[in-house]
């Protein structure tokens, strides 16, 4: 080896501090060159310096204003969608428009003729019952899932009760409280992939809904619809195909599912040109992980089923 | 690197961001993202907005963290995706040198008397950032979280053996910039 060859190496070693960890020919070279040895040792007070940095202590007010601010919102209506960042200059003032907007609410709420709803207010909602929803399918257990279901349901029922939600904001909210109800009793990866294959159908609306302003709330949404193909109907998939060989039964329902859930696949490409890089990501990870599945390949099985016929998603399985 | 027990993971109740568990998440974590925004951008003020930016993005999606990974490296991948993003955005320049508050020390100060005084540190800072994104973020994860490079490959989404190459650049970039006083 010659130096500069050892000098990549040294460069690019995990460890500068563990030569047990160098190459053999690296330990030889280093025994007899100064020179590889100085560059070496270079690299190593460099990583204790670094390590020995001085960070600014940060100012406490931030993160207890942060824990506050996402504890207020804690309710299920009220998702992270809703949480602005604080700067910790900004502190004060934000907690002074807080206190301006919450009498204004007031206000608004005694005004006998009041402006009708804003539809965006409700998105927050369809946030949480779908992450809510995605959290109970990925419990394995019954119990888990029926404790997951009971902790929150009767929270989210006063929260929808409470909530001025658009017409089909409402709908989609009525579906998710539905399904929600079923996997707390049932642990079926296929039906719920079906399932989610719905929801993503009726998140379809509430997004154009919203593509024209754009903004937080459609950014979000748009990141759900990711959410939902990514965990609640890939995961499902995959966790179908690892529960071994699928029946002609399931295999059926298998391929109208991944044939059902390739529309959004299309769907989410076109997405891409609405949204900022911050959704992209999800979005991006949902084609991928759908991409993985096609009609016909069932994981392990290999059956030559056909594929089963589309129906217009309302296929909900019945609770029991 | 420190072995935490992690509140989304140990807890038996994984993925429920409940209060209690989202809480403690938070607290636990939220030092050492501050501290690595803080060393990625040397600006206190970027550094908590992106911390608070990163916990936002977590919170928000919670149920994508698969159980039995580390809270730690998932927290620090979203930090890690906040920063680049935020440079990314349109009207988001590169902070100077001047805005990040590092003073360049006189340059005729011995390495011994240098580390002593704590002068190498600042001289360090401003070359840090003088680093691209990604070097910086590699070089940062491995020498002060301590990550291996398998850990930081996954942390900002590429490949181990381009990890190690970024960590290449970095170091040489660092040694030759600080010629002299190492």
């Amino acid at each position: 080896m010659n130096c500069q060859q050892a000098r990549q190496e040294i460069l690019a070693v995990e460890d500068p501090d563990a030569p047990d960890g160098f190459s053999r020919p690296l330990g030889e070279h280093l025994s007899a060159c100064p020179h590889c040895q100085s560059l070496l040792g270079k690299v190593q007070h460099l990583e204790i310096v670094a390590r020995r940095l001085p960070v600014p202590q940060e100012n406490p007010t931030v993160l207890t204003s942060f824990l506050k601010k996402i504890n207020a919102n804690n309710s299920p209506a009220s998702g992270m969608a809703g949480i602005f960042r604080l700067r910790s200059w900004r502190i004060w003032a934000a907690s002074a428009a807080a206190a301006v907007l919450l009498v204004a609410s007031l206000l608004l709420l005694w005004t006998p003729n009041r402006t009708a709803p804003e539809p965006d207010a409700s998105a927050d909602v369809v946030c949480d019952l779908v992450d809510w929803n995605l959290q109970i399918s990925q419990k394995r257990q019954l119990a888990d899932r029926a404790q997951a279901y009971q902790a929150r349901s009767p929270v989210f029922k006063d929260a929808m009760r409470q909530a001025q939600l658009a017409q089909d904001d409402r709908e989609l909210a009525d579906a998710l409280m539905a399904n929600a109800a079923w996997m707390a009793e049932n642990n079926d990866p296929l039906d719920e992939a079906d399932m989610f294959a719905a929801i993503a159908d009726e998140l379809v609306p509430c997004l154009d809904r919203r593509k024209a302003g754009g903004g937080v709330f459609f950014n979000v949404l748009a990141q759900e619809y990711g959410a939902v193909v990514e965990t609640g109907i890939a995961a499902n998939l995959d966790r179908a195909a690892e529960q071994g060989p699928l029946d002609p039964k399931q295999a059926q329902k298998w391929d109208k599912v991944v044939q059902h859930a390739s529309k959004h696949v299309d769907r989410m490409k076109s997405l891409l040109d609405h949204v900022p890089p911050q959704a992209d990501n999800g979005i991006k990870r949902a084609i991928e992980a759908q991409s993985r599945h096609k009609p016909g390949q069932h994981g392990h099985n290999k059956h030559d089923i056909p594929p089963g016929q589309l129906k217009k998603l309302s296929t909900k399985p019945n609770p029991g | 690197m420190e072995n935490h027990s992690d509140p989304i993971t140990d807890s038996g109740h994984s993925l429920l961001p409940d209060r209690c568990n989202r809480d403690e998440l938070v607290c636990r974590h939220w030092p050492e993202v501050y501290r690595l925004m803080y060393r990625m951008t040397a600006n206190v003020h970027d550094a908590e907005e992106l911390t608070q930016e990163t916990f936002l993005r977590a919170l928000a999606k919670i149920t994508r963290f698969r159980e039995g990974s580390s809270a730690r490296a998932w927290l620090l991948r979203i930090a890690v995706n906040a920063c680049l993003d935020t440079r990314k955005r349109p009207g988001k320049k590169t902070i100077s040198l001047q805005q990040a508050g590092v003073d360049m020390p006189a340059p005729s100060i011995s390495p011994s008397k240098a580390l002593e005084d704590g002068e190498l540190a600042p001289l360090l800072q401003s070359a840090i950032l003088q680093l691209p994104e990604s070097p910086r973020a590699v070089f940062l994860l491995r020498a002060t979280e301590g990550m291996a490079f398998r850990e930081i490959a996954e942390t900002i989404g590429t490949t181990e053996e381009t990890a190690r190459w970024h960590m290449l650049q970095a170091r040489r970039f660092l040694t030759e910039r600080l010629d002299g006083k190492l």
